[in-house]
């Protein structure tokens, strides 16, 4: 089944087409590993999926509805999780509150007291490694653990579809190995996962469908295997090598 | 949020009873100090509601002014005695604040601080040009036929007071104060977390703007006397962040300590420069300056340190 279909969608900013003409679809259970170079479109097009911004033309249906147009919070309550490439952690409040928010406003949140949401939130804290911060204040952690709040709060929403923006961006080696065996366990889970992501080994582990973004438009897509090896992305990535370009 | 302590609860209800026994000692003075520090706690209350969903307030006389003439004409008008004529007051301000959460959409910050000091003001010139029913100018004088006397008046300012702080801690303690913090932190980034603004907005706005309604409708039984002038203050707009501020902004008891500590300075201040004009709202400036610079967290932030260490 298909839980997220872009079809033949269109932003424009002023006079650059930032999404042209862009189709993808994401069937349940995959991880859908997104690349591209900086400007490439890759958070305008999570923008315009979460409905942070409208699409010009096209049309975007999730979980078998059309979902253009329809404001962040209806999308989550339907069943849409999203995290931020620059951190949104809401600073004044401790790490198990900010998470609290997710688990009692999202799809599942409405009936749920104090007491069984904070159970939600502690589970998500276990998984993302953040049990022991659950007290301190979110705009006290290091980037690090503020791009694991973002997991866990995307996490406490109990999302059919996960929407990860660059979690690795600025993390150690380390921690990305870390955070790496975080979404595998998510991904045992059965969840579907859309994630934007630079780091190339991060990807093929991950993901079994890549989707390459060039200048707004699709470039290229397939498994991880095939995209590392397809001259056109690796031209997109790092330009062509010497001896051709004359 | 941590549950409040035995000694936090115990001080609370001490306060609670003071402020209602106080106005049946028979001494003019501290009764008049207890009507002014409710009122003053109220708005407050209100004030701080609003600021912890990040809606910060210019236009708190709006609603106080607006509460104190819906209290006024529905008693000259209407014959409402005292107790019923407040009911069309809170009425009043809680639909104002609906309204207004409405009409500023998702405006943030100072835009929408401009938007409800606009409103106030709005609200002033409209009273100013309804002469037939407000007055205009000339202002109005409450019939004095229904005067309930002054201790009913003097008891119901106190009940006001805790009844908004019984509010204040009943939303603190529930679900939406997990949306109203995340609004105020980041209120784009909470919206992907299911939060929709605008119902929080409305909800706060509408009981935020009741209670200041209300305060300002006991206030005009109080003085018995009305003009757009007195209604619309912008003394009271600036009292009623004032004393947050002093106490401590987003905590519970903040604008009730604040609204005690502005009212002693205020009489503190008069009682030792009374004679010289100017000079006590002077020194009241500089210490309010002072304490914002030296005490960010206000009056609460202080005690809180103090037990840590």
């Amino acid at each position: 089944m298909n839980i997220l279909e872009v079809e033949a969608v269109t932003k424009s900013f002023g006079g650059l087409r930032a999404i042209d003409d862009l189709s993808l679809t994401v069937r349940s259970g995959q991880c859908f590993g997104i690349i591209g170079a900086n400007g490439a479109g890759k958070t305008t097009l999570l923008n315009l999926i979460t409905g942070y911004a409208s699409p010009n033309t096209g049309s975007i249906r999730f979980d078998g509805h059309v979902v253009t147009g329809l404001p962040p919070y209806e999308l989550c309550r339907r069943g849409m999780g999203r995290s931020f490439q620059i951190v949104q952690p809401f600073a004044e409040m401790t790490v198990i509150d900010n998470v609290m928010t997710g688990a009692l406003y999202s799809r599942n949140g409405r009936g749920r007291s104090l007491a069984q949401a904070r159970t939600v939130c502690e589970q998500a804290l276990e998984l993302v490694g953040l049990t022991e911060q659950a007290n301190d204040l979110a705009g006290s952690l290091t980037i690090g653990r503020q791009k694991k709040l973002e997991l866990a709060r995307v996490l406490a929403t109990e999302p059919k579809l996960m929407l990860l923006d660059e979690v690795m961006g600025g993390l150690t080696r380390g921690e990305i190995e870390d955070c790496i065996a975080t979404l595998e366990r998510i991904k045992d889970t059965g969840a579907t996962i859309v994630m934007i992501e630079h780091h190339v080994h991060v990807i093929t582990r991950l993901c079994d469908h890549v989707f390459v973004l060039d200048f707004g438009r699709a470039l290229f897509e397939g498994t991880p295997a095939d995209v590392i090896a397809h001259p056109e992305v690796i031209q997109a990535y790092l330009g062509k090598p010497q001896e051709t370009q004359s | 949020m941590n549950p409040p302590s035995a000694a936090a609860i115990l001080l609370a209800v001490a306060a609670a009873i003071a402020a209602l026994v106080i106005p049946f000692l028979g001494m003019p003075l501290l009764t008049d100090i207890d009507f002014r520090i409710c009122a003053l706690a109220m708005i407050a209350i209100s004030w701080n509601m609003m600021a912890g969903a990040g809606l910060v307030s210019l236009g708190h006389s709006a609603f106080w002014g607006l509460g104190s003439y819906a209290a006024i004409l529905s008693a000259n008008d209407l014959g409402a005695p005292f107790v019923v004529s407040l009911v069309p007051a809170v009425v009043a301000g809680g639909l104002l604040g609906a309204g207004l959460a409405r009409m500023t959409g998702r405006l943030r910050g100072i835009y929408f601080a401009i938007s409800t000091l606009a409103t106030s003001e709005g609200l002033r010139v409209l009273a100013t040009m309804l002469p037939d029913l407000t007055g205009g100018g000339n202002g109005l004088y409450l019939d004095s036929t229904l005067f309930p006397g002054n201790a009913a008046i003097s008891l119901a300012i106190p009940c006001g007071a805790i009844v908004a702080a019984l509010i204040a801690w009943a939303i603190s303690r529930s679900r939406y104060a997990f949306a109203l913090r995340a609004m105020r932190n980041n209120e784009a980034a909470s919206q992907m977390l299911g939060v929709a603004p605008i119902r929080f907005r409305v909800g706060i706005m509408a009981v935020a703007g009741a209670i200041a309604s209300l305060a300002g409708a006991i206030n005009a039984w109080h003085g018995g006397y009305l003009d757009p002038g007195v209604a619309f203050d912008l003394k009271t707009t600036i009292d009623a962040q004032i004393a947050p501020i002093l106490g401590g902004v987003y905590t519970l008891p903040g604008p009730i300590i604040g609204a005690i500590a502005t009212i002693a300075f205020e009489e503190f201040t008069r009682a030792l420069f009374g004679g010289m004009v100017g000079i006590s709202l002077l020194v009241f400036g500089l210490v309010l300056v002072a304490v914002v610079l030296v005490l960010p967290q206000g009056l609460v932030g202080l005690l809180r340190k103090t037990r840590r260490r």
